[in-house]
């Protein structure tokens, strides 16, 4: 048919617009937010995906519009080159880069307050990543990593106070991995040889996941972590116990089931 | 863009691909070279072929299968009917990966056998079947073997079950591991390894797969008394059928299966459980726990317990590194036994040079049935896996596979590590006198626990801190 | 284009190829038979025949020879300890075949029956302690024939640690200097396991458990006696030597003085005893009845 082409092009910004509106419903959107600052990067992702959503349907339009007038079987007139013109050119040239600078700085803040500006509390935890689980390690009564009151778990769940800011050291036994929570909108690669700060606070209690969101291996899809968000004194008396059953000298009268 | 439709000319209509000579196609894809709007036959021809390679895959898999355990066989010579009637043994007592059978015999629960066993899928309401498969086989192989297709890349190497022996287990040496001490192992994991923690799994999961790695290993350890009967029992011309013969009936439920059966049962009773007067107090002092980690130390580089021995004076395990394991050692004894096997062969043909007659015929007949025994060695090392030495543990790095609570690190002081050169220090069984007292073991541990915190354990304490945009200061 | 629709099919075939496993797969008609008769309660077909069992009893001995020049044999190679592990400063020699050069008799060399019918009174499983030594890091018997009960006593006379691992059997112990470690004999075997040391892994010895006591070693000359075997029956004894060539290190050796001794090529030798007999063997055995 005559327009055939320039509908096929249409298709495009209308089904991106639909999957859009629709994803929500299918739940196929953010996870639930739990965080206190995780709302700066939806609302930063928000407004990038209105802006270059708004520019993305204005160019498609455009493209659709002129399909539709300048079709071949309808405009048997030739083309007619121009030779250009200049100001056309600066401006779509500054605008774009004025939108992108424009939302490089937007985003500054969030990026230091989630990567730079490390809050000065004492490490909560030491995770490490290895092929393929996530151990932790707890500093322990004397507050320090890496004597010989740590509590080490290695079973991949792992809690932390609610309420507060959190403050972890995250590394690698061995090779790349990426520490994730996606309920805190948080992750960072975890680079071998290095340790890493990552922190957040989450104000109230919940349990999420952790996942793996660096190809590590072929067991990066079941490298998985259970995280447990409970207030102070409970997340407290869970180190406690599991300081006494890491020190323990006896036949466990309960076994793990 | 775009081919002018009114082009006539010659070599267009000629120069593009053909089967013979080599292209000079006038669009750059000569797939999709347009003659007017129409796709050419040819195009449709390359565009029909792409399809079918992408659909027609391979059909449908065949189910998995339980192999036996060739290095056995070939090692022991089992003949190849009596391989097929191991084989159907088997397949009688145990069932196939898809289908297990839990015989009334082995004690096993075939409703765990059943979540664990079959091919990945899940039901309507969620459940999860095929456990094993989706979270086991990758590593530990179908029938337990330890050389599932991602076990090359690992190490160490994962278990395999066949022996029936387990090396983290709280039970006196020769005894099986209880099933709190597999269940412990998957639910923690293996610091140190690949085996990964499945506390994430609801229990009844777990409980599934620690049964269906009991049934492996039963069936392993069935599978060997089998062989071993066979190669040393029958000749090649023998029946091997319990179904026409009471006396190998009997033979495999009481010579056979029963001692295995009950090894595995009674290992909740061989747990060894340390004395209450010898266990340290609850609230030791620093001090307290430095004296008793000084008394380990003298005792680790002792003639008593002989830690440092395979430990090394620096407890980084390199004392001594060229021992094996058991199951990378049978490996090894079978590759030098094979190549034992060529020697003979040179020696044969030495003696074939100066025999003459009825001797040649014979010596022939010994070089043709070696080579023959040769070849089917060579087929068997290419599916096993590269031995390995036995690196004992780098204390100082706090990673203790069997874990690290106090309790732990008595076991394998106490009972060894069955399956390694690490020896027993306690009793060998319940009553037996052992090399070191419960106190010294205690002491042991606690030089044990105290080894990664030593300055000589700690060059890094702290890794280099990934940017000074972060604010280091406290 | 030829060319490449012939690629593109090769392609697709080759991710097809049949998985080439190693031995056979159960047959499922067969497993499903042989389920029903290993059911509780099924009785299976014909009893096997009853062996004969004669009267009275005998006493089998000889000497192994080795038939021809015997290889030197090379020292341990020891790699640890060399102040403790060697004799005079010289390193011990292995015992992997150990020929006498005078009488050429072979060493070591473990014969013992296969299934005895019955059981003479003095040849019935003891419970006393056999004591087993290691010195100079070489275990003082090379190879060892214990019944069950008896109690392995495994000493140390070394000032350094030994550990004894009994590979198979589940034992492996930390001997300390100086000190001893019972063993008790719990199970039979018709294999010898492998002792050895981890410490100074070139440590080797043999030990092999059964429930009777019809087993002898040959001594340095490579006699061996075997006293109050049953009489008037056929015996069948395996000939067993660690570096015997034959399946499961059976030594295969020819008796051309005593017809009547039938040899398979798993080194085992039947014979048949009169009461009170005192048979004596002589058993040549060729050099390429041992492996390299």
């Amino acid at each position: 048919m005559k327009h055939f082409w320039a509908l096929v092009f249409l298709m495009v910004p209308v089904c991106g617009v639909l999957t859009f509106i629709i994803a929500p419903h299918y739940n196929v959107w953010f996870p639930k937010d739990i965080s206190a600052n995780g709302h700066v990067i939806d609302h930063l992702f928000m407004f990038i995906l209105w802006l270059t959503g708004i520019i993305f349907v204005a160019t498609e339009g455009a493209l659709f519009y002129f399909a539709w007038k300048y079709n071949a079987r309808s405009n048997p007139e030739p083309v007619k080159f121009s030779h250009g013109s200049h100001t056309l050119e600066v401006v779509w040239t500054i605008l774009p880069a004025v939108t992108l600078l424009f939302i490089a700085i937007y985003q500054m803040n969030a990026w230091a307050d989630a990567k730079m500006r490390r809050p000065h509390i004492p490490v909560t935890a030491e995770i490490t990543g290895r092929q393929f689980n996530w151990d932790v390690r707890y500093p322990g009564k004397d507050g320090v990593l890496h004597t010989p009151d740590d509590i080490v778990r290695t079973d991949g769940d792992i809690h932390f106070p609610s309420g507060e800011e959190v403050l972890l050291i995250i590394k690698s036994q061995d090779v790349l991995h990426s520490f994730f929570l996606p309920n805190i909108r948080l992750k960072q690669d975890v680079v071998p040889g290095m340790d890493q700060y990552m922190w957040f606070k989450v104000p109230e209690p919940a349990v999420v996941d952790i996942v793996c969101a660096e190809l590590c291996g072929w067991g990066h899809y079941k490298m998985q972590g259970r995280a447990t968000f409970e207030p102070r004194p409970a997340f407290d008396e869970w180190l406690s116990q599991k300081y006494t059953e890491q020190e323990s000298h006896r036949v466990a009268e309960a076994p793990i089931q | 863009m775009g081919i002018d439709k009114e082009t006539t000319r010659q070599e267009d209509k000629e120069t593009w691909c053909d089967p013979v000579s080599p292209c000079l196609p006038v669009s750059p894809s000569p797939c999709l070279a347009m003659r007017g709007r129409e796709f050419s036959a040819t195009a449709w021809l390359c565009i029909g072929l792409v399809g079918v390679a992408a659909f027609v895959g391979c059909g449908k898999a065949d189910p998995p299968q339980f192999r036996l355990n060739m290095m056995n066989v070939v090692a022991k010579q089992v003949a190849p009917q009596h391989q097929q009637a191991i084989a159907n043994i088997l397949g009688a007592m145990f069932g196939t990966p898809d289908k297990p059978y839990a015989m009334p015999e082995t004690g096993l629960d075939q409703k765990k056998l059943n979540m664990a066993a079959g091919p990945v899928w899940s039901d309507q309401a969620g459940e999860d079947h095929g456990l094993y498969r989706r979270h086991c086989a990758h590593c530990h192989g179908i029938s337990g073997d330890g050389h599932g297709p991602t076990a090359d890349i690992l190490n160490p190497y994962p278990r395999d079950y066949r022996p029936g022996v387990f090396k983290f287990k709280s039970t006196y040496t020769s005894a099986e591991p209880t099933e709190a001490d597999l269940l412990r192992i998957v639910h923690d994991g293996i610091p140190g390894t690949a085996m990964p923690s499945f506390a994430l799994l609801p229990p009844d999961q777990r409980a599934a797969l620690v049964e269906y790695v009991k049934y492996l290993s039963i069936r392993g350890e069935m599978e060997k008394a089998l062989e071993d009967y066979v190669a040393d029992n029958l000749d090649p011309g023998d029946k091997f059928d319990p179904a026409s013969n009471a006396e190998t009936k009997k033979l495999i439920l009481d010579d056979m299966l029963k001692p295995i059966v009950e090894a595995w049962q009674t290992a909740k009773d061989q747990v060894i459980v340390p004395d209450e007067k010898s266990i340290p107090p609850d609230n030791r002092t620093v001090a307290q726990i430095a004296d008793s980690a000084d008394k380990g130390r003298e005792l680790f580089y002792g003639t008593q317990a002989n830690c440092v021995k395979c430990h090394g004076p620096t407890a980084l395990g390199d004392g001594q590194q060229d021992d094996y394991s058991d199951w990378n050692k049978a490996t090894h004894d079978f590759i030098q036994a094979t190549n034992a096997k060529l020697a003979e062969m040179e020696a044969l043909r030495k003696d074939l040079t100066k025999a003459k007659g009825d001797d040649a015929e014979h010596i022939k007949e010994q070089i043709r049935s070696t080579q023959k025994e040769y070849k089917e060695r060579e087929a068997v090392i290419a599916t096993l896996l590269p031995p390995r030495h036995a690196i004992p543990r780098n204390l100082r790095e706090g990673i203790l596979r069997g874990g690290r609570r106090p309790i732990d690190i008595f076991w394998r002081i106490s009972a060894g590590i069955r399956g390694m050169p690490m020896p027993a220090s306690g009793p060998a069984a319940p009553g037996a006198p052992g090399t070191l007292t419960q106190e010294q073991i205690w002491q042991l541990v606690d030089y044990v626990q105290s080894l990664p915190f030593e300055p000589a354990s700690q060059p890094l304490k702290k890794g280099p801190v990934n940017s000074s945009a972060v604010s280091t200061g406290e | 284009m030829l060319a490449s629709a012939a690629m593109i099919a090769a392609a697709t075939l080759i991710g097809c190829s049949e998985n080439d496993a190693l031995g056979p797969v159960a047959n499922a008609e067969s497993a499903k038979a042989i389920r029903q008769a290993l059911a509780v309660g099924t009785t299976a077909g014909t009893e096997k025949k009853a062996a004969p069992v004669g009267t009275g009893w005998a006493t089998l001995s000889g000497q192994f020879v080795y038939d021809g020049n015997p290889p030197a044999m090379p020292p341990y190679d020891v790699t640890k300890e060399p102040e403790i592990c060697t004799i005079g400063g010289k390193l011990p020699a292995q015992e992997t075949l150990v020929v006498d050069p005078g009488s050429k008799g072979i060493k070591n060399v473990l014969v013992f029956l296969r299934d005895a019918s019955r059981v003479n009174p003095s040849a019935a499983p003891k419970t006393d302690s056999v004591e087993f030594d290691q010195k100079h890091c070489v275990f003082l018997t090379h190879v060892l024939g214990l019944t069950v009960g008896e109690t392995m006593d495994i000493k140390n006379s070394d000032p350094t640690g030994h550990n004894t691992n009994i590979l198979g059997a589940g034992f492996n112990q930390l001997i300390p200097a100086g000190a001893a470690i019972p063993y008790k004999i719990q199970k039979a075997a018709t294999v010898p396991f492998k002792v050895t040391c981890s410490i100074h892994p070139w440590m080797t010895a043999w030990m092999l458990p059964r429930t009777d006591g019809y087993f002898a070693v040959t001594d340095k000359d490579g006699k061996f006696q075997i006293a109050n075997v049953p009489a008037g029956e056929p015996l069948e004894f395996q000939v067993w030597h660690e570096s015997g060539s034959a399946a499961g290190h059976g030594l295969v050796g020819t008796t051309s003085d005593a017809k009547d001794v039938k040899w398979s090529n798993r080194g085992r030798m039947t014979v048949t005893l009169q009461p009170n007999e005192k048979k004596e063997i002589k058993v040549v055995v060729s050099p390429t009845a041992f492996q390299g």
